[in-house]
């Protein structure tokens, strides 16, 4: 019994701090616990989260994605700017006045999805077949999207008032907002596949010890592709999530979600040197950094303190990760 | 003669490179070769080259450093506290000081409290570069009257610039330093194999702090450099430094993977990027296309390193 409640405890520990940060939070900011606040915080993980989530697929193969950042609004202005290019061609209009997207939201979506997982297949195949270390890859990558971004933008925004696509980000269901579902839902699909399936222990056991793997017959290649597939696709969905809460994409937007999602996941607990770590944990760590944000605003500390207080946070996570096993294993 | 033909080994494909893009650059611009061309190009890529250095080092044992940039910003921004005092030796000193502290924190943490490096200098990049902006509220300082200050990036020897001495100053500097010393040398032993290091009375840790306290030096002079330059100190400076400056070690060979990488690839690879920047420019490329070309060429260069690997097997 003490045992069983020890191991839910040591599984369990971030959902305890979370709490813990929601009780301060609602001790000293009479704010904190309002509908308006909960669902700013809540709609605020929705994107780092999903980012984080991606990321944690990476990491547990043991490589690393530094790409998702560039490529979370890489996705939309691709889009757009293809369909206008498009639309210069065969002459249908596709931005209005003051570089207003007027066009089907439906191409905006389906546009970004095809693009995160071609950039996916592109990380996995230079890490894989071009045997170039993942860090270096996706560092390119994400140079070469940020570099696009600009150049496909040309340094404007484009404005994305359309309703048909707006209301993903405004929109809530039963008091919590839309991006919130998704990102719940998507992480409840991840953590079913991990737990249940034949891609999640695929996926454990080149984390674990990829040498092995391949000598059992895994198609190791293969699995590490898909994982950086699965991150690029959580990328885009992210950014289109991004861009309708903003009603904007714009090149210099997305700059540092990389590292933020690295945070996220890295406190939930998932090992950067792979094998460690589901969809859950990086779960646990975007609602307990999540609501430490939302505290800081609460609080009314800028962005600098908040900064450097998630740069402690990182580094001391990690050392305690190092000292013992402390949160544990999945 | 053979031998030391052979020792060039994994930088003849980059001094190929350097001397294809070059041929080519005369060809587009006759400008290319004008002695103020020349100079400028140095002159701008060199703060980015100063770092790598630094960079090459802590690669070289292993270890990575992404704090590259806020370190810049912070050590420059301490010593533009001190701008009233309207002296040029303390500003500089004081600049050094909290750039090559820094760095030793970097060190400390990954030696002594064991954060894999990745996450340490993640971690520090936040906490340093807003320790910066608390510091001086977000604002710049201006060193315009600090003249020995001012040198650093706007003076001439002569007919050649300052700035471009100290770039040639410091790539002999730290060429005979990891070629040559002790230091540099157990600086490969502990990259390519700790055990094997700690084993032969290495000491693993100091190692590896030199390597990220140096690495911290160098920014806080590319820093300065850089600061010189615009005539301001400003906080905001530096801001994804770490990518081009990684970019730029890997390219000049150095592994992720640590016990690999050299001073003077770093030095070719600093004026690959510099002449293909300066290409660029002639060919009227904005900046941002640029980055596209630059990411290509990284990607191309680590895959033609890789097959080439291969093909040796």
């Amino acid at each position: 019994m003490f045992k069983l409640i020890n191991n839910f405890f040591s599984n369990h520990f971030l959902l305890f701090i979370f709490f813990v940060i929601c009780l301060i939070g609602t001790f000293t900011s009479e704010y904190f616990f309002t509908v308006t606040n909960l669902q700013n915080m809540i709609r605020n993980m929705a994107v780092p989260g999903l980012l984080a989530l991606g990321v944690s697929f990476v990491f547990l193969v043991s490589r690393i994605d530094l790409s998702v950042g560039s490529l979370t609004i890489f996705g939309p202005i691709l889009a757009v700017s293809s369909l206008a290019f498009l639309g210069d061609i065969f002459d249908f209009k596709v931005l209005i006045k003051g570089n207003q997207y007027a066009n089907s939201a439906m191409y905006l979506v389906i546009v970004s999805l095809i693009t995160g997982i071609v950039v996916g297949v592109l990380n996995g195949v230079g890490v894989m077949y071009g045997k170039i270390t993942s860090f270096i890859m996706t560092l390119a990558m994400m140079k070469a999207l940020w570099g696009l971004n600009y150049v496909l933008t040309h340094g404007h925004a484009y404005y994305l008032q359309i309703p048909t696509f707006t209301w993903m980000g405004t929109l809530n269901i039963f008091h919590i907002p839309f991006m919130t579902w998704v990102y719940v839902i998507m992480t409840i699909i991840a953590a079913f596949i991990m737990r249940y399936t034949i891609v999640g222990r695929r996926i454990y056991a080149i984390g674990g010890d990829e040498k092995t793997a391949r000598l059992a017959g895994i198609n190791v290649t293969f699995w590490i592709i898909s994982a950086f597939v699965m991150s690029s696709f959580c990328a885009s969905v992210a950014g289109l999530l991004f861009s309708s809460r903003l009603q904007t994409v714009d090149a210099p937007l997305a700059v540092g979600f990389e590292l933020t999602a690295i945070a996220f996941a890295v406190v939930g607990g998932v090992s950067l040197t792979g094998g460690r770590g589901s969809p859950y944990r990086a779960f646990l760590g975007t609602i307990v950094m999540g609501a430490l944000f939302s505290l800081f605003s609460m609080w009314g500390l800028n962005t600098w303190h908040r900064n450097i207080v998630v740069g402690i946070i990182i580094i001391l996570v990690v050392m305690l990760d190092q000292r013992k096993n402390r949160f544990g294993r999945i | 003669m053979l031998k030391n033909i052979k020792n060039l080994g994994s930088n003849t494909n980059l001094l190929i490179l350097f001397f294809i893009l070059c041929t080519f650059a005369v060809f587009i611009s006759p400008a290319f070769l004008d002695f103020n061309n020349i100079q400028n190009i140095i002159r701008t890529v060199m703060v980015l080259g100063i770092i790598a250095f630094g960079l090459t080092m802590v690669m070289i044992v292993g270890e990575i450093d992404l704090s590259v940039g806020s370190i810049a910003a912070f050590s420059c921004a301490f010593g533009g506290m001190f701008v009233d005092s309207n002296s040029s030796f303390l500003v500089i000193m004081l600049t050094l000081f909290a750039g090559t502290f820094c760095g030793f924190l970097n060190g400390l943490g990954v030696t002594f409290f064991k954060v894999p490096s990745l996450v340490m200098t993640l971690g520090t990049m936040a906490i340093i570069r807003n320790a910066g902006y608390i510091m001086t509220n977000g604002q710049a300082a201006y060193p315009t009257k600090l003249n020995i200050y001012m040198a650093s990036a706007k003076g001439y020897i002569g007919n050649i610039p300052i700035p471009v001495i100290i770039f040639i100053l410091l790539s002999i500097i730290f060429t005979i330093i990891v070629r040559y010393s002790t230091v540099g040398k157990s600086l490969y032993v502990v990259g390519a194999n700790n055990v094997a290091s700690l084993l032969s009375g290495i000491q693993n840790n100091s190692a590896k702090i030199i390597a990220f306290t140096l690495c911290g030096l160098c920014c806080s002079i590319a820093g300065l450099i850089q600061s010189a330059r615009l005539g301001q100190i400003d906080p905001h400076m530096g801001i994804g430094w770490e990518l081009t400056v990684i970019a730029i070690a890997v390219l000049g060979g150095a592994s992720l993977y640590g016990g690999k990488g050299s001073i003077e690839g770093t030095i070719i690879a600093t004026l690959i990027i510099g002449v293909i920047n300066n290409l660029l420019n002639l060919l009227g490329m904005s900046n941002h296309s640029q980055e596209v070309v630059i990411a290509f060429i990284i990607i191309a260069m680590v895959l033609l390193h890789n097959f080439g690997k291969d093909a040796k097997r």
